[in-house]
């Protein structure tokens, strides 16, 4: 097997999900790694990440749904990101996230943005609401790669991102110090990087 | 007594100290790396992605193999 056939495997898992919940009306957006993915430096990862609207995050009727299709469902668990289902496959998983029902989460699903795969048109996670659930996470848990990812995104999604909000919003759940530090390093690195110079100690 | 959302619980949680330099802990790229990424479309990305999941699978798989 190539390599892209390989990959095609990983597009494949997605959009076969992503189609059943399309097909039964339920309103979902990619998070976590596929939207550091789509808008900033590639990195690998051992799970995708969809969340559900919170009008249809109710685990039962989406076990209802996807059990019959064979999908091996583990949960509804709790966890320091919140409720989720974990939809199991070899070496790998998709975790389901239930949004709770909050202006926050209602908030994310108004500012969607979209980005085509292989002729798939995609809603994702906002890259700003990316930037502030990564510092956000970092509050919560020591998973290495939330600051880089939110770098990353913030760096090169940066024409997307409102940084006067963002900080707004940082202030709010009190990563304020963590969002300014991170805005500036970002703000310096890409007026370097825009004129083709690399950044000092990189 | 009312209970506090998770939200609000993490809101109230103080800002943890920052004991190193955030440039540290990331990622930043080479001029170079930075203009070819930026040249891609999303959807071009993710592909890459794709195939950076794809690649990081079999050298694991081959790696256990060989164990």
């Amino acid at each position: 097997m190539t390599p892209s056939e390989d990959a095609g495997e990983f597009r494949d898992l997605l959009f076969e999900l992503l189609g059943v919940l399309e097909d039964a009306g339920v309103e979902y957006l990619i998070t976590g790694a596929l939207v550091r993915n789509a808008f900033g430096q590639e990195r690998t990862t051992q799970d995708f990440d969809i969340v559900v609207h919170p009008d249809q995050a109710d685990p039962e009727g989406l076990r209802e749904l996807l059990a019959p299709r064979g999908y091996d469902i583990e949960g509804p668990t709790r966890g320091d990101l919140g409720r989720r289902l974990i939809l199991r496959f070899p070496d790998f998983w998709i975790d389901l996230w239930l949004a709770p029902d909050t202006p926050l989460h209602r908030g994310e699903f108004d500012r969607v943005v979209r980005a085509e795969l292989h002729g798939r048109e995609l809603p994702f996670l906002h890259p700003q609401d990316f930037v502030l659930r990564k510092l956000v996470n970092t509050k919560v848990r020591r998973a290495s790669h939330d600051l880089d990812d939110a770098y990353q995104v913030l760096l090169f999604a940066w024409d997307l991102i409102d940084t006067d909000a963002l900080m707004g919003d940082a202030a709010l759940h009190r990563v304020e110090g963590k969002a300014h530090e991170l805005i500036e390093i970002v703000r310096s690195d890409r007026e370097q990087l825009e004129h083709g110079e690399t950044p000092e100690g990189v | 007594m009312r209970v506090r959302s998770a939200e609000e619980l993490v809101a109230a949680m103080p800002e943890p100290e920052e004991e190193l330099d955030l440039r540290t802990q990331v990622k930043r790229p080479t001029a170079g790396q930075y203009a070819h990424w930026k040249a891609k479309t999303p959807g071009e990305r993710l592909w890459a992605g794709f195939k950076l999941m794809a690649f990081a699978r079999s050298f694991k798989v081959r790696t256990r193999d060989s164990k």
